[in-house]
This record gives C-alpha cells, sequence and structure tokens, in this order.
C-alpha cells in the first residue's frame, strides 16, 4: 500500500524529492520539509476517508531534528511520512488546518524540542511548568540544580552516605 | 469507656486520682484537656483530595462501603478552607506544585499532609534519573506527617496511614505547645 502511495506522491510531485524508506523493516515515506503541507495535504484526500493522525515523533539526531508523521488508514495500516529540519532555524509548516488534533502535539515538540511550526511560538507553557527555562529533550540541554527552590534529587543514596 | 474499678482507662492515674473518682457518682469522668481535644480532634479528620494518578482510584475506594474511611470519622471536603488533613496521592508535575503548595497554604492550622504512593513519596519510577517533568516527593514542597509505601498502596494501607496519623493526633500537646497557633 505503502508503495501505490508513495508511486501517486512521486508521480504528482515530481519536483520534489521524494524517498522510499524500508531500512527498519517499517516503511516509511521521506520527504522535504517544505513541500509538507502540499504532500500531507494530498494524502488527506487520497484515501476514502481522511487518516487518522496518530502522532508525531520528533528526535535530536547530531546536526538537525527529525521529525515523523504517523497516520493510521482505516484498514489498519500504518503510514509513517519522516522529514527534517536543520537546528540552527527548526522551523516546519502546520498540519493543524488539516488535522486540529495536530496542534497540541506540535505545541509538545515546541515545548521539548523547539521546532517552531507555522512561526507561531507560543509564550506560555501547556506540558512543562510555566518559567522552565531551556527546550529539555535536546540532547545538549544542561540539567538546573533546582527549579523555583524545589531541588532536583540525584542520586538520594550516595547523600544519606555522606552524611556525617 | 470506665474500666472495671471504675477507673479512666485513657489516662494515668494516682492514688489521689483513684480515690476522688471513688468519691463521686459514676457519670463523673477524669481525664486530661489535652486527651478531650485531641480525641476529638482526631476522630473528624475532614480531608483533602489531591488525586493526581492512578493512586486516586484507590483513594476512592476507601470512601466506598468495602473499606469506609467514615468509619474512622474521616470523609472527604472540596475546599481547602475545611480541610484538616491533605492526602497527596500521585505522580505531582512541576506544573502542579505551585497549586499543591497554594492549598496547603489555605488550609487552617492545625494541618496534617499523607503522602501516598511512591510517586508522591520519593518521585517513584520518574525519578530515576533527571525529570523535567515529575517532582521528586511532595515533601519537597510541603511538610509531610505519614509517608504510605506502595505503588499504589491498597485502601487498607491507607486507613493504617490514617490510623497512625490518628495516634500520632492523640500524642500532640494542645494546650502547652499550642499546635493550633
Amino acid at each position: 500500500m505503502e508503495k501505490e502511495l508513495f508511486e501517486k506522491i512521486k508521480n504528482r510531485f515530481s519536483d520534489s524529492k521524494i524517498e522510499l524508506l524500508n531500512n527498519t523493516g517499517i516503511a516509511k515515506i521521506y520527504i522535504e520539509s517544505k513541500d509538507i503541507k502540499k504532500i500531507l495535504g494530498f494524502v488527506s484526500t487520497y484515501f476514502e476517508e481522511k487518516p487518522f493522525l496518530e502522532t508525531i515523533i520528533a528526535r535530536d539526531i547530531d546536526d538537525s531534528f527529525s521529525v515523523s508523521y504517523i497516520f493510521r488508514e482505516k484498514t489498519g495500516d500504518i503510514l509513517t511520512f519522516e522529514t527534517e529540519t536543520n537546528k540552527k532555524k527548526p522551523e516546519l509548516d502546520s498540519i493543524a488546518s488539516t488535522w486540529p488534533g495536530a496542534e497540541v502535539l506540535e505545541r509538545e515538540i515546541q515545548e521539548l524540542f523547539g521546532i517552531v511550526f507555522d512561526g507561531k511560538e507560543y509564550t506560555s507553557n501547556m506540558f512543562l511548568a510555566d518559567q522552565w527555562v531551556g527546550k529539555p529533550m535536546k540532547k545538549d540541554y544542561v540539567f538546573p540544580e533546582d527549579f523555583k527552590g524545589i531541588e532536583h534529587r540525584r542520586n538520594p543514596l550516595k547523600k544519606e552516605h555522606e552524611r556525617p | 469507656m470506665r474500666g472495671k474499678k471504675g477507673t479512666w482507662t485513657g489516662s494515668s492515674s494516682g492514688e489521689l486520682m483513684k480515690n476522688l473518682e471513688n468519691a463521686l457518682p459514676e457519670y463523673a469522668v477524669f481525664t486530661k484537656l489535652d486527651d478531650i481535644i485531641n480525641w476529638s480532634r482526631y476522630n473528624s479528620l475532614s480531608y483533602l483530595t489531591l488525586d493526581l494518578a492512578c493512586c486516586g482510584i484507590e483513594m476512592s475506594h476507601v470512601e466506598g462501603s468495602r473499606f469506609d474511611i467514615e468509619r474512622f470519622g474521616s470523609a472527604p471536603v472540596a475546599s481547602p478552607r475545611h480541610a484538616d488533613l491533605m492526602i497527596v496521592a500521585g505522580t505531582i508535575s512541576y506544573k502542579m506544585a505551585p497549586i499543591i503548595k497554594n492549598l496547603y497554604d489555605q488550609m487552617p492550622f492545625p494541618k496534617y499532609v499523607i503522602s501516598m504512593g511512591s510517586c508522591s513519596n520519593s518521585g517513584g519510577i520518574f525519578n530515576w534519573e533527571n525529570s523535567y517533568a515529575a517532582v521528586s516527593g511532595v515533601d519537597k514542597i510541603i511538610p509531610v506527617d505519614v509517608f504510605v509505601p506502595g505503588c499504589p498502596p491498597r485502601p487498607e494501607a491507607l486507613l493504617h496511614g490514617l490510623v497512625s496519623l490518628q495516634k500520632k493526633i492523640s500524642k500532640q500537646k494542645v494546650l502547652v505547645q499550642g499546635v493550633f497557633s
């Protein structure tokens, strides 16, 4: 099914870079970050019913963020689309206009990774505590000693032994 | 509550007290004022529920007919201003921490806290490494009287925690040390 869809997409958007990756046993379609809205918009109308957006996964890989969109079709098949964005200025197009449920997922990714969707940067936090500094899921994140006077307990056993 | 020989079982009594008790009619009882105040206090603990995670389900069982926490004179209340006791059940996130502190501050003196379950005691499974979401124990924010271990604890365990707290309250000196202030 992925192959059919892949061929269809490739024929339709012949000028953009699309690949079918199958190195992990699960087929996923690689698309460029600038084509997200175009191609996923096409996918939403390709099937009889709009596929269900299961989740969006973001990963921190060396010098780029990899973002996967996982859909489930009415028959139960899983569709995966993968894209990348550079780490210096991480920006992606939002798909919330087609899948309204994506807004929460995108907002979570913005809080944890710092990827900005559609240029809308929210100032208030939805998942993290207010005034939390930094993006904690990034690999170069340095964990603070305490947050607003609440210290993070590290190695409680070691602390016990150090006590005279 | 009278013993066989007409002595008040709840308090220690010397020779003088015994003589006094025998001299007075049967309906007169001798006890310390502290004991009477504490007895009325620990048998009417209204608790504020903080169902933060799965421990909250176990806490709901305690209110049901099988375990029935009202046997011990406790009942849930919705407002912190009516509560003597706060039962913190579940994982505390950094977003929730200031709210719990605020609720605790709104409770009138004397106030007590039971921490229920591993997450509330020490952060539980979320305290393996640094966590950006979970606070490692509610005792980082507010003082705790009784810790109930378990993941989640059985309702019996929570009842045992409540009885332990009642024992603690029964030993407090209200008039001398001023628990109310």
